[in-house]
């Protein structure tokens, strides 16, 4: 009996333990994922230049 | 030491927040743009509703009452899974809503909304100031400050980054706060119980039983269905908690991140509850409940041990604090200014800086009357949970809900808790809440069958 209770506080230690470096490696994710304005344009305007239709783009 | 520690945590809190960067848009403020994953929404879950009291209160109950609080602590698991199941995904699915004040308006109508904004603001604003009290005693802790500074120096770094970030980089520090103290805290247990308790298991269980044993006796069966009735309601569905919901990325992130926080609360709460029978070998019987987690640590870590739990205990604090600081504000712009006039996505923004602030001294103002830490906590879950949990959970079941039901159901809630919380509250043998929810569920009863009779029975 002893001895149970004692793994079963020994097993909750280690799965708090686990989820702590599971929402870890998720925050690291979110933290080095590329943000939305390096990676695509967030507004587009279109302008015609010498008769040419060209699409800037600002960051 | 303890400077070097604090300096070091507050460093890396600034990296996390400088990377989770600024919020742009109200959206982005006060919903994180609706794209949370279940990691981020499981982990900011938790981390909200890990404050002092599941921490250094649940290690002080387990201290006098081994097992005892960690049956009581599994009717909050419960609730979380509960909510996970059956409310999450319902709330989660209404379109264009930012807070559950705006659930409220989208089911009853807008004066419902205003009401429950009301509501929501002075329950953030509430449950602040308890967390601003106990970072203001952990502070003071560390550098012995007087206590107002202590308070001031914490309310102003939590409201500085969640003033400019919003409810991302809200979740963000709270992921690594989570990170923090869910691997420091079973390691401060493990090391507690293998290198410093002498006869390890048979010493640990011996004392479990006896403690347990003396907290059933000693706890009247009426004040245990009263903290059973305090944690199954009194924190269902706080702002803090729906607007994680609204910000999850899909309905199952929703239902997952609560199911998952359920069953961690539970695992958490057996950690807590052990460290406080493991300190009953180690330290003086007559020991304050509040001050047992610290001196266990004082005691049983090496020299370097001690400053880092105060790093973990501030993040347990300011983790909770940002949650609450930026759902008062979302609530403040969304509940109660925005039925009033048709506000720009900027003023929008504008309004959620300034109240984020204003909450923020409100708490660190009213923090000095807060009795002490669980009181504080007990006192915002009466309130709550009548004045809004039967409007807002039968809201999302039924089909035409009648707003005079939800506006009798909020006002007599809110007024049989505070009457019996605060004016009367040797009047009547049974907690408040349990009365105060109680009442707050006829009178909903009450206004809906009146409303239906005066609008006819088949509209």
């Amino acid at each position: 009996m002893k001895v149970f209770l004692l793994i079963f506080v020994v097993l909750a230690a280690l799965s708090v333990v686990a989820g702590g470096v599971w929402v870890a490696i998720a925050l690291i994710g979110a933290l080095s994922r590329p943000r939305v304005s390096d990676t695509y344009p967030v507004r587009k305007t279109t302008s015609l230049s010498n008769g040419v239709n060209t699409t800037a783009t600002k960051p | 030491m303890s400077i070097i520690a604090v300096v070091v945590y507050v460093a890396l809190l600034a990296l996390v927040v400088v990377r989770a960067r600024l919020a742009r848009e109200f959206v982005e403020f006060s919903l994180a743009r609706r794209a949370l994953p279940l990691a981020l929404v499981f982990g900011s879950v938790a981390a909200a509703y890990v404050g002092p009291g599941f921490s250094i209160g649940f290690v002080g109950r387990g201290f006098k009452s081994g097992f005892l609080f960690w049956g009581i602590g599994l009717a909050y698991a419960v609730q979380n899974i509960l909510v996970g199941l059956l409310v999450a995904p319902r709330l989660r699915k209404l379109k264009d809503c930012h807070t559950l004040g705006d659930a409220i308006g989208q089911k009853y109508d807008r004066n419902c909304q205003i009401l429950a904004g009301i509501i929501s603001v002075g329950l953030c604003a509430g449950f602040a100031s308890v967390m601003a009290k106990a970072g203001g005693v952990v502070l003071n802790n560390i550098f012995d400050l007087p206590k107002w500074i202590s308070v001031a120096i914490v309310v102003a770094i939590t409201a500085s980054y969640t003033t400019f970030g919003g409810l991302r980089t809200s979740v963000i520090t709270d992921a690594f706060q989570f990170t923090l103290f869910s691997v420091l805290m079973p390691i401060t247990l493990l090391v507690a119980i293998f290198f410093r308790l002498e006869g390890s298991a048979a010493t640990f269980a011996s004392q479990a039983a006896v403690a347990t044993a003396a907290g059933l006796s000693s706890t009247p069966p009426l004040h245990l269905v009263g903290l059973v009735a305090a944690f199954l309601l009194g924190e269902t569905l706080i702002p803090p908690y729906a607007n994680r919901v609204l910000a999850s990325k899909t309905t199952s992130v929703s239902r997952n991140g609560f199911v998952l926080a359920g069953i961690y609360s539970s695992v958490w709460f057996m950690i807590m509850v052990s460290l406080g029978v493991v300190a009953r070998s180690i330290i003086p019987a007559q020991t304050d409940e509040d001050h047992v987690l610290l001196n266990l640590v004082k005691l049983i870590m090496p020299i370097w041990g001690y400053p880092l739990l105060l790093v973990v205990l501030m993040s347990v604090i300011m983790s909770s604090l940002d949650s609450l600081l930026n759902a008062g504000a979302v609530a403040f712009t969304q509940d109660i200014i925005s039925p009033f006039t048709n506000l720009t996505d900027t003023a929008a923004l504008n309004i959620g800086r300034c109240a984020t602030v204003a909450i923020a001294i409100i708490a660190a103002v009213s923090a000095t009357a807060v009795p002490d830490i669980i009181t504080g906590l007990l006192i915002c879950y009466t309130i709550w949970a009548p004045a809004i949990l039967p409007v807002a959970i039968i809201g999302l079941w039924l089909r035409r809900p009648r707003p005079l039901a939800a506006i009798l159901s909020m006002s007599v809630g809110t007024l049989v808790a505070i009457t019996f919380q605060f004016i009367f509250p040797s009047a009547i043998r049974i907690p408040a809440i349990i009365l105060a929810f109680g009442s707050a569920l006829l009178a909903y009863i009450l206004g809906h069958w009146l409303d239906r009779n005066k609008s006819g029975a088949f509209k």
